[in-house]
């Protein structure tokens, strides 16, 4: 890398282009405490652009902290300004990628500034590799697909409440779309399993309806289960799931409700437990009894006897 | 057909069938050692679904012509025997399995057919009545512009009592049934939809009416007939719509020559939801209530299927009430509640089914 270090006026550094930016992290003030302590480490790597500007390659949030700082001047390390511009994708991602572990929206910007240098696919993986970035065609392919999808959702996916996998699923949607699952998904932070089955059942209803999965989010269904208050996150997020199936699958859940309340009615106690045939398209039934001694085997036989003469039994029998 | 490549294996290029297919055809012709080549032709496609149905690849049948039908222990099969002539098929349904059961899906044509009908041999020679179709791979009837092999299967069906030929089709490509000396041997029959379906879901097929004057075409001709309601689709209205194409039939043709009606209702492999997803964005037939079934295949929710068959069933019951209406892989549990016995009662489906080709078709019982 050839620079000189040199001391700039920090007006003169445009930090409006993102160009180069690799780093998601936006908080200062450590930095700020740091530097304020001890002074610059590093000097941030800089270029002098097409007019009087400087480029920033890394340091932004140096650069940032020292604004703040009331720095007027900072040093810097600046770059030949016929440094070409695969080299300065280089080393803005080297900047980084050697200093730490990146994150996955910090990746997919560095796969994505790099992809763009590079029409052979052996040659980027080469280049990948070198820069510690992962190199498999099928996870760059990933990486490049989330760098384009919008920015709340990148933020969701780095918060960690919408799952890498997830998110690209929801790429194919409208943004609006988008922005209303990533909120309901930011506050109620499910599981990857339960993610990937809300946006299942949002498109499916959606195709199914012709509506669109936003105003599906916004409606009084969803809208009254994320405002209730008296219940927890995880409890509006099974309520949420619980609607949406039910919309989905009428018929199903009408046939479980019936089951249910029929299984009410037979009073089993604790011991005893009546299971249906799979999504009840077998019809085998399944009757289970836990005991430990004879006495409580007695008892089984006394709920077995209820169960046969409970007309709720025939109702399950004969639906 | 729209066949735009011809891909013939070397150890078959002497053979009549693939010289009579090859001057009929009239396209580029690649001769291939090995059937690799001609997949990975077609995977290279940016859709190989596609690309398959433009690709004929001519070959030799090395395994058996005559299957079992593939039906699962956990719902009645019928016990129907493919004649497996071919692959695939030019039409394009959104729903059809061959999309995905074959890897990749292509257009295979079996030339030998000297082995064909070594094999078809022993079968005539049995005691036992055999219902044979070509239309469980590929549709029955696309062959007829490239090949005489229904002629000669025809002819050969004709001159036997022990086995009838059943030959399924979605188009109206009967013209070269005419004259052939059937002897009844031969069940020609259709696959019926709604007009919706057919319109939305079965892409470069006949539509209803259109199939329905090609089955009265062949009834004029003495041939017996058989229709297929599978798959039914469920959606809002589909029951009037089903009412309807049942009526249709019975003004086309005449109940005393309908050899069989078969029920069953849309499933699907789990690997075809994707596809379908991918190549048919606009189709909604997989966003029914389905739930896995006990074989693994997606089906509607046993309720929907039972209130729908129920409806079907009585239809056709009141249209046509000595035609033998039977369901498709569906369990006795079904058959009770849409029909009101199950085919246990009956001496089992295969023998209905039998008993039905037998006074149709005046085979020779036992």
């Amino acid at each position: 890398m050839d620079f000189n270090l040199e001391k700039i006026d920090l007006a003169l550094i445009d930090l409006s282009i993102s160009t180069f930016r690799i780093t998601t992290h936006t908080g200062i003030n450590d930095l700020k405490a740091s530097m304020a302590d001890v002074g610059l480490l590093v000097p941030p790597l800089i270029v002098k652009g097409a007019g009087l500007k400087y480029t920033v390659i890394s340091g932004f949030r140096r650069l940032s902290a020292a604004v703040d700082l009331g720095y007027r001047y900072i040093e810097a390390r600046v770059l030949d300004p016929g440094t070409p511009m695969i080299n300065r994708a280089k080393f803005a991602i080297a900047e980084n990628s050697f200093q730490r572990q990146l994150n996955v929206i910090e990746q997919s910007r560095s796969v994505q500034l790099l992809s763009s240098f590079f029409s052979s696919e052996k040659k980027f993986t080469r280049a990948a590799a070198d820069l510690f970035l992962p190199a498999n065609p099928s996870i760059r392919q990933k990486l490049l697909r989330l760098s384009t999808l919008p920015e709340c959702l990148q933020n969701s996916v780095l918060n960690k409440t919408v799952s890498f996998i997830v998110s690209l699923e929801l790429e194919k949607y409208e943004p609006t779309d988008i922005i209303r699952v990533s909120g309901l998904f930011d506050m109620l932070k499910p599981s990857l399993s339960k993610q990937r089955e809300i946006v299942t059942l949002l498109s499916e209803i959606s195709l199914i309806e012709n509506i669109a999965i936003s105003d599906i989010v916004e409606e009084e269904m969803i809208q009254n289960i994320m405002t209730n208050d008296a219940i927890d996150r995880s409890q509006k997020m099974e309520k949420i799931r619980i609607g949406l199936k039910q919309r989905r699958f009428p018929e199903i859940t009408r046939a479980e409700q019936k089951f249910k309340s029929s299984i009410k009615a037979l009073k089993l106690d604790g011991n005893t437990r009546l299971l249906p045939p799979k999504s009840f398209e077998g019809t085998t039934y399944f009757l289970n009894f836990s005991f430990r001694n004879a006495d409580e085997l007695k008892k089984c036989q006394v709920m077995m006897n209820k169960i046969i003469k409970n007309p709720a039994i025939h109702d399950i029998l004969n639906s | 057909m729209g066949i735009s490549r011809l891909f013939i294996d070397e150890n078959v290029l002497d053979c009549p069938e693939t010289v009579l297919i090859q001057n009929r055809l009239n396209v580029p012709v690649e001769i291939v050692r090995d059937s690799r080549e001609v997949y990975k032709s077609i995977l290279s496609e940016e859709d190989p679904v596609l690309a398959g149905k433009h690709t004929l690849f001519l070959t030799k049948n090395k395994g058996a012509f005559i299957k079992n039908c593939p039906g699962t222990r956990h719902y009645t099969c019928c016990g129907y025997k493919i004649l497996h002539i071919g692959t695939y098929c030019t039409m394009d349904c959104s729903y059809c399995i061959l999309q995905s059961y074959f890897h990749p899906p292509a257009l295979q044509y079996f030339v030998n057919h000297q082995d064909l009908f070594i094999e078809l041999d022993s079968v005539f020679k049995s005691k036992e009545i055999n219902r044979i179709g070509t239309g469980e791979f590929t549709d029955s009837l696309i062959w007829e512009n490239l090949s005489d092999l229904t002629h000669a299967l025809v002819a050969g069906f004709s001159a036997q009592t022990a086995a009838v030929l059943e030959l399924k089709t979605k188009t109206t490509g009967v013209g070269r049934l005419q004259d052939l000396p059937h002897n009844r041997k031969t069940i020609v029959s259709w696959s019926m939809n709604t007009e919706k379906v057919i319109c939305q879901e079965e892409r470069r097929t006949s539509a209803l009416s259109e199939r329905l004057a090609a089955a009265a075409r062949c009834e004029s001709w003495g041939y017996p007939l058989a229709f297929h309601f599978d798959p039914m689709m469920i959606y809002d209205g589909c029951e009037k719509e089903y009412r309807e194409v049942v009526k249709q039939i019975f003004a086309y043709v005449s109940p005393e020559n309908v050899v069989w009606i078969s029920i069953g209702s849309f499933r699907f492999t789990p690997s075809l939801k994707p596809i379908i997803q991918d190549r048919f964005p606009q189709s909604k037939i997989i966003y029914g209530e389905f739930i896995s079934g006990l074989d693994g295949k997606m089906r509607y929710f046993k309720p929907l299927r039972i209130k729908l068959y129920k409806m079907m069933a009585a239809m056709i019951k009141e249209a046509a009430p000595e035609v033998l209406v039977y369901f498709c892989m569906e369990d006795d549990d079904v058959w009770e509640k849409s029909l009101g016995f199950s085919p246990s009662e009956r001496g089992g489906l295969p023998k209905m089914l039998d008993e039905s080709a037998a006074r149709h078709c005046g085979l020779d019982v036992g």
